[in-house]
């Protein structure tokens, strides 16, 4: 497989894991499946970020013992920070979304949103 | 110039909102004097710096010292002191009229409820303030946060609301990410004065077509939430308080953020619009506007208050379509005036709802008579967002109508004005209701004047009304000063930039 075709392949399973998680988002009624889909909708636009730090053959960005090159020679570390935050923030995210849906659970006796949605109405 | 300020402005809350997390567990009216205090000097802050030294230019502070397009760059002018006003003002009347002590659906401490509160204004200012994307991105997830767990206090039978706003609003910030995402990987930089640079120079269409997909829909989910059938059915288990909120204030930000995105970063010169765009914006709009119409037929305050709230934001949408210096102007105007007015009919609503309920349609018939303040209020803001002179919404639309009549625009122009006869209609139509409903007597009406235990509520109404009619006066020089000067470069007849952001070449 060649440079482009590799490529292809890369963005294209991006693509695929992306669109898995958009589809679950809106197909599931179980709170925890929906998170997960949630969850893999972000992991998509995280790998998404990394990709974007990609340089031909060039070194991870740590400081070695050797003469340094310049910056220019290593992987762009911006990205891999911003998919650093984009990890906390999910996590946080994530961690109250569970609490919420534990809770309703426990409240209802369901993990179905429509289920919890009828015995929650009055 | 760079200067401190901008920064001060943006802490300001959060500082705040962890002062009074961890008072949270003392008295109750220890951490509601403090927040109401923080809010308070926010507000301030932003009027002294509108009336006095910004109005020279717009000030610039780079966190860390590190420049742009490297470092996160916090920028004010006097439009965004506006806003910033703005936000700090309707906060700080909402929390002043909610209640702080626990109920039995709410046993948590109050404190927390005012710390979340501060947290979330903050994150609005930071949204405003902020000229890095990927910060926009934090703020947008800690808005998102500080809100869900703020419904979430509205005990049990609001968790399910509360996981609801978190998760979708989450998934528009997603959507945001994943626009920033293809951003980043085309131009390298996340400065938002730089993606403009850059996009400028490689002309990528395509890209730009992509990415204002995604931001369109990120910035689309808060817009669901005001949205009346879903206002109603989430909402009904919270604070009505916080729709207010919601409601006036955080829509109107999301909206503005798409004003940026749409106009100081994606929005190059030499980009038509396609026709299949063109014809989707137009019916965007006109979808927004048939919210007047449902308006007519409902009866209930507070749902007439979000059908007129989503209806108005029809002719921001068509401000966007329009696109010229004239509509751009409008648009920010009528900005400023619906956070005003959607506020005052929100808190008219709660107002009526305390007095006696309003969810009867039959309520309405002679209202004018039997409480006239309600009424008035009601006509007032109603007035304020429908347009009418010498009310500031007026003037927002008349310039919108003026660039959609120069640039013959017919169908957007046959659209105002149709959405302007059905404000009027709907006014009409209630100005009937309140004061001359069939077979209504006024001889066996003893009006009641509201007092007593609404004083925070009426005095707030009035603040607001006040405010309203201050923009329509001052519409003129707010255009002048504060409007026109905060427009994209192109609006303004300066250059655009020709190199890359500060000359400086970038990777």
């Amino acid at each position: 497989v060649n440079a482009e075709g590799a490529g292809f392949i890369h963005y294209g399973l991006i693509s695929l894991v992306i669109l898995t998680g958009i589809y679950g988002l809106f197909s599931q009624n179980h709170l925890l499946k929906k998170l997960t889909a949630w969850g893999v909708f972000q992991t998509g636009i995280i790998l998404l970020f990394i990709s974007a730090s990609e340089k031909t053959e060039a070194p991870r960005p740590l400081l070695t013992a050797g003469p340094s090159s310049g910056a220019v020679h290593f992987l762009n570390p911006l990205p891999l920070a911003l998919a650093f935050g984009v990890l906390a923030v999910s996590i946080m995210v994530a961690v109250i979304l569970v609490l919420y849906a534990w809770s309703l659970s426990r409240e209802t006796g369901k993990w179905d949103e429509d289920s919890i949605h009828r015995k929650l109405s009055p | 110039m760079i200067h401190p300020w901008p920064i001060f402005l943006m802490i300001l809350p959060f500082a705040g909102a962890l002062v009074v997390l961890l008072l949270a567990l003392g008295p109750a009216i220890f951490s509601r004097l403090l927040a109401l205090g923080i809010l308070l000097i926010g507000l301030l802050f932003s009027v002294f710096l509108y009336l006095g030294p910004i109005s020279s230019g717009e000030w610039n502070y780079n966190l860390g010292g590190w420049p742009p397009p490297w470092g996160i760059e916090i920028r004010i002018n006097t439009f965004l002191c506006l806003m910033a006003g703005l936000v700090f003002f309707i906060s700080f009347l909402t929390l002043l009229c909610a209640e702080n002590k626990p109920t039995k659906e709410s046993p948590s401490f109050p404190g927390i409820l005012d710390g979340l509160w501060l947290l979330a204004t903050g994150s609005l200012i930071g949204l405003l303030l902020t000229r890095d994307a990927f910060t926009i991105y934090l703020f947008l997830e800690l808005f998102v946060v500080a809100a869900g767990v703020f419904i979430g206090l509205g005990g049990s039978r609001a968790w399910l609301s509360a996981f609801r706003f978190t998760f979708w609003g989450s998934v528009g910030a997603s959507f945001y990410l994943l626009g920033l995402a293809y951003l980043y990987a085309a131009t390298g930089t996340l400065h938002l004065d730089d993606l403009l640079a850059q996009l400028l120079i490689s002309k990528n269409f395509n890209l730009i077509w992509t990415a204002g997909v995604f931001l369109t829909t990120s910035f689309g989910f808060p817009l669901i939430f005001s949205t009346p059938a879903v206002f109603a059915g989430f909402f009904a288990e919270s604070y009505p308080l916080f729709l207010i909120f919601l409601g006036s204030v955080m829509v109107r930000v999301m909206v503005f953020l798409l004003f940026v995105f749409y106009f100081s970063v994606l929005g190059i010169p030499g980009l038509s619009t396609p026709l299949w765009l063109a014809v989707l914006e137009q019916l965007t709009a006109v979808f927004f506007l048939v919210n007047f119409w449902k308006a007519l037929q409902e009866k209930e305050m507070g749902r007439v208050a979000a059908y007129l709230s989503a209806g108005s934001l029809g002719y921001v949408f068509i401000g966007f379509e329009l696109g010229t210096s004239a509509a751009l102007t409008g648009t920010l105007l009528e900005i400023l005036n619906q956070i005003l007015a959607v506020a005052g009919l929100f808190f008219v609503s709660i107002w009526m709802k305390k007095t006696g309920g309003m969810d009867d349609g039959r309520a309405w018939a002679g209202l004018g008579w039997k409480k006239p303040q309600l009424a008035a209020a009601f006509l007032l803001f109603g007035m304020g967002l429908i347009g009418v002179p010498p009310l500031g919404g007026f003037y927002g639309k008349l310039y919108l109508f003026q660039a959609a009549f120069h640039q013959h625009q017919w169908f957007l122009a046959g659209v105002l004005l149709a959405a302007y006869g059905l404000g009027l209609t709907y006014l009409g139509k209630t100005v009937g209701e309140l004061f001359f409903p069939p077979g209504f007597s006024r001889k066996k009406v003893r009006p009641i004047f509201l007092k007593d235990e609404s004083w925070k509520l009426s005095s707030v109404i009035v603040v607001l009304a006040l405010g309203l009619l201050a923009l329509g006066i001052f519409h003129r020089s707010l255009a002048k000063n504060a409007i026109v000067p905060a427009l994209p470069k192109a609006f303004q007849n300066l250059n655009l930039p020709a190199e890359p952001f500060s000359g400086q070449e970038v990777e």
